[in-house]
């Protein structure tokens, strides 16, 4: 049986490849405004832009300062398949123009997107994978409206829970207190994501962005994963399994996985391949960083979006003295102590009879 | 063993036997072009079968590991988790075996349940 499927393939190709940065966030949110100011810095300004739309008639892209040249408009992006086919081709397009001319891309999606098909393009199409890499997915939150809009608009929860950086605008039209309630409410739907605010550290935090992997060592912020591990109290020594709050009226819900001792290399992809493909919609997201006992110099760092994981980083070192295995889960009505019994299960089998993962 | 072991034995069997054919598609791609491998829930009875040996080894529960082996070697049975429950709710495990496993085999095959959507 060819197990550890769940992880896009690496092509191999260029290490050069060109980063795309998503930018992402529901209607209104400062999408636009937040690309202008990118695009206004000498440092980006061989960017192409892609601006996915939705509607016949494309508005964002005439809002957005920048050489039409070097913007395409994807139409009708309310339609998954759609926008695949659009993206696929604009990037095809980009890939064929005169080598050096384009050194990233930006990709404003439209804010009633669900931005998982659009990541997966990234992430999957072996022909997007061997010239682009995504190196963030960074989302807008309007900070005056945005409890309402999360709790009305599944889209604009799934766009929280997919990002790497948080990006808060309109924080001058709040109160203190209504700015802490979102803040907790975010960090509660992704623990894991930076959070800005757009008005103070927008630029100075996304221009080096555009130069890591999505799945580099930097990219698992173990303050991240600190700031979660310790909500609803202290980790255990031995498994520090800790939830939100309380589950949101949504389903999404967020929860970490911790193992002191390394884990088996073929139980943990095999388990990590069963979840994905028996409850990968419900996954919006899983990061981690794995010590895996066949590797013990060498942590392993997974990244995935729903039923699609980046290729699996081995890195050189540790990025820190702390070599435990953690996971964090960002889901939709998925039990997590169902989730650990299955890992326990694949780490304390002894058949081998699964297939290998990615060469190291 | 208890008329209430035997009872939990029966329900986690049937419970297995609803998902045991459900198909499971390992890496399957949601539209954007990629294949998957179609497998069913019972191809990872031996898996649970070898999880539970292992831990009855570990944890020195000799007739729990003669139970689970009563049948033949785990690879070469074709139900094994099945096998297991059906033992039990017969009557041929002992008091501590069935003590020691039916925890065991709840927890395990109920989270493939919740997993899989089917709390039972």
């Amino acid at each position: 049986m060819n197990l550890f499927s769940v992880f896009t393939h690496d092509t191999g190709a260029s290490p050069s490849r060109i980063p795309i940065l998503v930018l992402t966030g529901y209607l209104g949110s400062g999408k636009t405004t937040l690309l202008n100011r990118l695009l206004n810095e000498p440092d980006l300004s061989k960017t192409a832009v892609l601006i996915n739309e939705f509607g016949e008639i494309g508005l964002d892209h005439d809002l957005v300062s920048h050489q039409q040249e070097q913007m395409t408009l994807l139409s009708n992006g309310c339609l998954c398949c759609t926008i695949r086919g659009d993206l696929k081709a604009a990037l095809r397009a980009l890939a064929q123009g005169e080598p050096g001319r384009i050194e990233q891309v930006v990709l404003e999606t439209t804010g009633l997107a669900d931005p998982a098909p659009i990541l997966h393009t990234l992430m999957a199409d072996p022909e997007v994978l061997a010239r682009f890499r995504l190196a963030a997915v960074v989302t807008v939150v309007d900070a005056f409206n945005a409890e309402r809009t999360l709790a009305r608009q599944a889209e604009s929860v799934k766009q929280v829970a997919v990002a790497d950086v948080l990006m808060l605008s309109k924080t001058d039209l709040v109160e203190a207190d209504c700015l802490r309630r979102l803040t907790a409410r975010l960090r509660d739907i992704n623990p894991m994501a930076e959070l800005l605010d757009a008005q103070q550290h927008a630029l100075s935090s996304l221009l080096p962005r555009f130069q890591q992997a999505r799945t580099d060592a930097s990219s698992f912020d173990e303050q991240g994963y600190k700031r979660f591990a310790f909500i609803g109290g202290a980790p255990s020594a031995t498994s520090a399994q800790a939830e939100s709050d309380a589950a949101h009226t949504d389903g999404i819900h967020t929860f970490s996985i911790t193992r002191d001792d390394p884990l088996h290399e073929q139980g943990f992809f095999t388990w990590l391949d069963m979840l994905a493909s028996m409850r990968g919609d419900d996954l919006l997201r899983v990061k981690g960083i794995v010590h895996i006992r066949e590797s013990p110099d060498r942590p392993l760092v997974i990244h995935g979006v729903q039923h699609l994981f980046h290729p699996p980083r081995w890195l050189e070192t540790w990025p820190s003295e702390d070599r435990r295995s953690r996971l964090v889960f960002i889901t939709r009505n998925v039990d997590s102590e169902a989730v650990e019994t299955m890992l326990d299960m694949y780490q304390r089998r002894r058949r081998t009879g699964r297939g290998l993962p990615q060469e190291r | 063993m208890t008329v209430m072991e035997k009872e939990q034995a029966r329900h986690l069997r049937d419970l297995w036997n609803r998902m045991a054919a459900r198909h499971v598609t390992m890496g399957a791609g949601c539209g954007c072009g990629m294949m998957g491998v179609s497998v069913t829930l019972e191809d990872f009875e031996r898996d649970i079968a070898d999880y539970l040996l292992a831990e009855a080894e570990r944890l020195d529960e000799p007739e729990a590991a003669a139970l689970i082996l009563a049948p033949g070697p785990i690879d070469d049975q074709a139900q094994a988790i099945r096998q297991l429950l059906s033992n039990i709710e017969e009557g041929h495990a002992s008091a501590v075996a069935a003590a020691w496993l039916l925890p065991r085999l709840s927890k395990t095959i109920e989270s493939f349940a919740r997993l899989h959507g089917n709390s039972g």
